[in-house]
């Protein structure tokens, strides 16, 4: 496969493209351009945070990415910038260059060029969200006070007008890429029905997503992957589509404009999955791979599970539907066949009920110890459906089925609520790990119960201590 | 001749002189230098927690293409470690393994794929021995002994008696003890460890350029461990991303890259991943603090007690230092008179531990100031009050023979106290919702460095030639704390010039003058006063060559502002660059010196261990700590942080400012997320995803005061900035939960599950002593 992008205005080509190098390493092995740091080399501390466009529907989307779990095949027709390209045509700092210096926000300098990035992203697309912008580059020196001041006196500056001279240049990149044909180890399809095809000669390749967790396959285990195929430019399985009955979610969708677009009809998924990741992490991962990767503390599946959510698989012409529930069969055990992938998610139009709580040590970047869904319906005083789910709470996301059928039928109660507690000792035996000692799993678990009916009975008024407000 | 009264740009918010290199991303950290000719080094580690290590076969690596050397632990038979007393690390384990993760071997390769491979022909034969991993199981009658010479696993043990505590006791209306559990924490800093080596062998000379924060320790190790003569090498340390202690003594993998160079006679690269990097640790040690104290009625501290047990890792590193810290900090900050302290540092099978900023201090300030809280409450007195009662009065020497020449801790307390509404609103704040307070306090450097040879602690070297400008050769190691904007402040402050035309040139042993490094807040400390020194030898001859040509006495010539002129003349004026001109005719370039030694009488006390804890001044730091509380999760939010930090005078309040606000927030991970999780040995949390360093959102505003005691010996009346505010931020912290939620806890981090498993237990006390 041969790729194009655009690196900090000069447009690169690189032949045969390696499947699995990263962006990162490439940068500074072969670019020797040093400024993008590496951290971690895991997506957990920011400092190799980049800049990169692209033109969607149209429209040009600046995004700040993790170089260090971004493979070079993904930024084929996209345009980067590092923040050896951030200067004007004069030499002159970017505003948030220039911020960052004053107000002290760079001290020991190590986090700072990805800090600079993701700030300078930011500040294209007029974002001044900034706890939440930063939460995905951690800063070991300043306790972020400094770079929050920095970032909001950059603001008040115009816009970096020069870096505009991509969104031109990217266009004609965009229109002029010829696209190889699928190749033996690599394949990027364009359209699900060319993956189908595909896959079901190649079941044993790897569908790569936004790379976030197969990304450390590669930079922590040193798997070589074989075969591999890019979903990120298979157009009909991204993005959102609604109509009366349901919301339906291309399993390319990233998360980002997953909780952009559910957050319309259920608020509190949006709110719990601004808290998955970081920003930049969410820029790259997809609905499809937090499903798919099956594993037992993922936030998405939970919430979805308990708004019902239908899963779309697809294996060659074949379809397949499924309650998302079922598709955990056990701990990294999914109902797929070899050949089917996951095309899409479908959520049913309802009133919103839902309350999502992810419990976590640390509010951002962090795994949940628990992570409690809640939706249950209440009808002239009767609870009429109730659908709870967890993670973190079995070796797979899963129902309080028991919880759920002592609501059912009951009165909207306190009572009926009290009644329900005792049930989760039956529908969960969660272990002792890492991340909490089973005792807290289950005592949270009952508490969050008690906090959801709180909340449903005293309006939405919020019972959390933190949350990030935009 | 005659300076400017007040200081003329010291004391002004200066941004980072090399502010601009780190935005742009052209600032060169050791992993960014040109390397397209090394080679690339990796590290083979131990797989077992302890073991004796009978042999380990290379012949398959080294036959391996592409594999330019094989070093084993057979390579390096000289132990090293910072404490001269104390060493007893190789760089990579010889006939014991003690830790998992101790380095074994190491492999240097054409690339990293072939490193990789040749680590994987590498054949290890052991037999595996017991292992201890925690104070208790270390210090049992039947354990495994790690060090030989070393029994009961003590590494050290310190047992020091001030005064007459049983008389203070007695004397005492309340009596109160407790005992405090701190997990192990990591300065995770955000640069990854790397050194890069570089062999020349014509001339049998070294260059290593690395991360650390003491470039001459690793210039002596190298020279030690290689048995090279020290002349031979050269040390040089790039831009560093952070340290926080993590690199105040040479680790192993600078040894071995410079052994991976020597043995592949050439240029090797090895960098470390974030796992390598936590493994290498040197953190905080678990610890057990158990502590007494003895109250008047009026919240004076008539008595202390206190015994510390340090879980210290494999390795002696700078344990030893460490557990006299602890004993040494319990004074200078209030006036206590009798003080017992025993303290045991405890060896076990994981990473060593080591210096992390606020060394030795954090925990058992932790306890005492929890403590101090409990018993006001008992006693009916205000926090602020009980601290108040305590001060100490400054010009003073403490019990176990600290100089105190300055303390600006009222001060700070009247500054956090007012500022919170402390009085209005602390015990009135809405369920769920409280207000702590602490006090702290750190040396600004230690007054008897490990390495004591006589000579000076500071020297800095300054060059004045044709081209007007100034060039400071100094030692001092930036690691992002901003000493390098610091030495140019006090030279450019002294010499009345412009900081452009001060240049910095740092931590090229082959240029700049030996210092001992950036560790226990002595830079600003001794480094800024050797600057000031260097710089008035150059105003001197500055003056001398001025008055020489305006016909004046030097004594009458008034150098500012890039001018000289003769006091209270307007008729002749000379720029700075005539008087250079006219000062270099007479001898050529210029060079002059400043150092810094300390005095006899700040070294500390005559007891065993006295040095430790000796300083030239302290800084003092209140601050007060807002939280929210959720008793249905457990999780604590901390709203917002008011804090003062005396600092003697703030050269640069941008950078004071920073440090306080960094060193507050620091504390703040200790208290409530950061802590070393490992399953037996082996680390399950050597990443940045398991070791949760607060992230943006959480990290509340912190408002800083700062407080100027003007210390009688600091430059300009400077102390240290850096640590003095950490240790007051979990007690503060915990003491504030105490008042949210009623619960008084023992044990940090405070996690989510901890405070609600702390809640139910407490509440089963409470039910059962309903019932009884």
């Amino acid at each position: 496969m041969d790729i194009q992008f655009l690196l900090n205005g000069e447009t690169v080509r690189i032949a045969k493209v390696p499947a699995t190098r990263t962006l990162l390493a490439w940068l500074r092995e072969s670019r020797a351009l040093t400024g993008t740091k590496e951290g971690c080399n895991e997506g957990d501390c920011g400092a190799c945070t980049v800049m990169v466009s692209a033109f969607e529907d149209g429209q040009i989307r600046h995004r700040a990415l993790n170089a260090c779990i971004l493979f070079l095949p993904q930024l084929d027709g996209k345009a980067v910038r590092t923040v050896e390209g951030l200067s004007g045509p004069e030499g002159q700092m970017h505003p948030v260059q220039a911020a960052m210096v004053e107000h002290h926000g760079s001290q020991c300098g190590f986090c700072t060029p990805g800090i600079v990035m993701s700030l300078a992203v930011a500040h294209r697309n007029g974002a001044q969200n900034f706890n939440d912008i930063l939460a995905g580059n951690l800063c070991r020196c300043t306790g972020y006070a400094p770079i929050i001041r920095a970032a909001e006196a950059a603001s008040q500056a115009p816009d970096a007008s020069w870096l505009d001279t991509d969104i031109d240049k990217l266009a004609a990149l965009t229109s002029s890429a010829a696209r190889p044909p699928a190749e033996a180890q690599i394949f990027a399809p364009r359209s699900s029905q060319d993956l189908a095809g595909w896959f079901l000669e190649n079941s044993d390749a790897t569908l790569i997503g936004g790379a976030t967790d197969v990304g450390l396959w590669v930079t922590k285990r040193l798997s070589s992957l074989g075969k591999v195929c890019f979903l990120g430019q298979v157009a009909d399985m991204q993005g959102i589509s609604v109509d009366e009955n349901r919301v339906r979610i291309g399993a390319a969708t990233t998360m980002n404009e997953v909780q952009d677009a559910i957050g319309k009809f259920h608020p509190d998924l949006a709110e719990l999955l601004r808290r998955y990741g970081s920003v930049q992490v969410r820029n790259a991962a997809t609905l499809g791979g937090n499903i798919g990767n099956g594993s037992p503390i993922g936030d998405g599946p939970p919430a979805l599970i308990a708004l019902g959510a239908t899963l779309h698989l697809r294996r060659g012409t074949a379809r397949r539907e499924i309650p998302l529930e079922d598709f955990f069969i056990a701990y990294g055990k999914q109902d797929i066949e070899p050949g089917e992938f996951i095309e899409a998610v479908s959520v049913p139009r309802q009133t919103d009920a839902l309350r999502c709580y992810k419990i976590s040590k640390r509010f951002d970047q962090d795994i949940s110890a628990l992570c409690g869904c809640f939706n249950i319906h209440v009808n002239d005083g009767v609870v009429t459906t109730a659908r709870i789910a967890f993670g973190g709470m079995a070796a797979t996301p899963k129902r309080a089925a028991t919880v759920e059928s002592r609501l059912v039928g009951n009165a909207w109660n306190a009572a009926t609520i009290e009644a329900a507690l005792s049930a989760f000792d039956v529908d969960f035996s969660p272990i002792d790990d890492m991340r909490a000692s089973a005792a807290y799993r289950l005592e949270t678990a009952r508490n969050l119960l008690l906090r959801y009916f709180a909340e449903q009975s005293e309006g939405r008024a919020s019972t959390r201590i933190l949350e990030v407000t935009p | 001749m005659s300076a400017p009264e007040r200081p003329r740009i010291a004391g002004r918010p200066m941004p980072l002189i090399d502010g601009p290199e780190k935005v742009r991303g052209s600032a060169k950290y050791t992993a960014d230098l040109p390397s397209e000719d090394a080679l690339v080094g990796r590290i083979l580690r131990a797989p077992v927690d302890h073991a004796r290590l009978m042999s380990v076969d290379t012949a398959e690596a080294l036959a391996l293409e592409g594999v330019r050397a094989v070093i084993t632990g057979a390579d390096c038979d000289t132990p090293y470690g910072v404490i001269p007393i104390a060493m007893n690390e190789y760089p990579m384990a010889r006939e014991t393994i003690r830790y998992r993760g101790e380095p074994v071997a190491a492999v240097a390769a054409v690339d990293a794929a072939t490193a990789e491979k040749a680590l994987g022909l590498i054949r290890l034969h052991f037999k595996e021995l017991p292992a201890v991993f925690t104070t208790r199981e270390a210090r049992a009658p039947d354990a495994v002994q790690l060090h030989s010479k070393k029994p009961g696993n003590l590494e050290r043990e310190v047992h020091h008696c001030f005064g007459d505590v049983s008389a203070g006791m007695a004397e005492a209306d309340l009596v109160r003890e407790a005992s405090f559990h701190c997990a192990e924490v990591n300065h995770a800093q955000m640069e990854p460890h790397a050194a890069l080596a570089e062999y020349d062998a014509e001339r049998d000379h070294l260059t290593l350029w690395s991360v650390s924060q003491v470039p001459f320790y690793v210039h002596l190790t190298l020279a030690r461990c290689l048995s090279m003569d020290s002349a031979r090498i050269r040390v040089v340390k790039p831009f560093v991303g952070g340290g926080f202690g993590s690199r105040t003594e040479t680790l192993n993998f600078e040894i071995i890259a410079a052994l991976l160079a020597r043995a592949a006679r050439g240029k090797v690269r090895l960098c470390l991943s974030r796992e390598e990097t936590f493994l290498t640790h040197r953190g905080r040690p678990e610890s057990d603090v158990y502590l007494k104290i003895g109250m008047s009625k009026a919240g004076r501290i008539t008595a202390v007690e206190c015994e510390v047990e340090m879980a210290g890792g494999a390795y002696a590193g700078y344990g030893l230092v460490s557990i006299l810290y602890a004993g040494a900090l319990l004074h200078g900050i209030y006036a206590l008179e009798n003080v017992r302290y025993d303290g045991y540092r405890v060896y076990t099978n994981r990473p060593p531990c080591g210096a992390m900023r606020g060394h030795g201090t954090v925990d058992v300030r932790h306890a005492f100031e929890c403590l101090l809280d409990r018993m006001a409450r008992e006693l009916g007195l205000d926090p602020f009050a009980l601290r108040r009662a305590n001060l100490l009065q400054a010009p003073m020497f403490t019990a176990n023979d600290l100089m105190v020449n300055s303390c600006g801790l009222q001060t700070c307390l009247d500054k956090v106290e007012k500022a919170s509404g402390w009085r209005a609103r602390r015990g009135k704040l809405p369920p769920g919702r409280g207000l702590g307070m602490a006090c702290s306090h750190y040396v600004s450097g230690a007054a008897k460095p490990v390495h004591w040879t006589g000579e000076p602690h500071a020297v800095v070297n300054l060059k004045l030639d044709f081209d007007g400008s100034v060039t400071v050769l100094t030692g001092a190691a930036d690691i992002g704390q901003g000493s390098t904007t610091m030495v140019a402040l006090a030279a450019a402050e002294i010499l009345s010039v412009d900081m452009s035309r001060i240049r910095v040139i740092s931590n090229d042993s082959a240029v700049t003058p030996k210092d001992n490094g950036s560790y226990s807040s002595r830079v600003t400390f001794m480094v800024g006063n050797a600057t000031i020194r260097a710089a008035e030898a150059l105003r001197d001859k500055l003056i001398d060559a001025a008055a020489e040509k305006l016909e004046a006495d030097p004594a009458d010539i008034l150098c500012q502002g890039e001018t000289f002129s003769v006091r209270g003349s307007q008729q002749s004026m000379l720029s700075f660059q005539e008087v250079v001109t006219a000062a270099l005719a007479r001898e050529g370039t210029i060079t002059c010196k400043g150092t810094f030694s300390t005095p006899l009488k700040a070294q500390g006390g005559k007891h065993r261990g006295g040095a430790v804890g000796s300083t030239m001044g302290f800084s003092y730091a209140a601050e007060v700590v807002e939280v929210s509380v959720d008793e249905a999760t457990g999780q604590i939010s901390v709203d917002k942080v008011w804090a003062a930090l005396d600092c003697g005078f703030a050269i640069n309040p941008l950078a004071v400012e920073g440090q306080i606000e960094g060193s507050v927030w620091m504390g703040m991970g200790q208290a409530l997320s950061e802590e070393t999780r490992f399953v037996g040995g082996l680390a399950a949390h050597a990443n940045l995803l398991d070791y949760r360093v607060p992230t943006a959102v959480e990290s509340p505003d912190i408002k800083v005061f700062i407080v100027e005691s003007i210390d009688p010996l600091g430059p300009f009346g400077a102390k240290e900035a850096g640590e003095g505010a950490l240790s007051g931020f979990p007690p503060a912290l915990v003491n504030a939960v105490a008042d949210a939620i009623g619960l008084d806890s023992d044990v940090l981090p405070m996690t989510p599950d901890r405070v609600l498993e702390a809640l139910i237990k407490a509440r089963r006390a409470a039910a059962r002593r309903r019932i009884a």
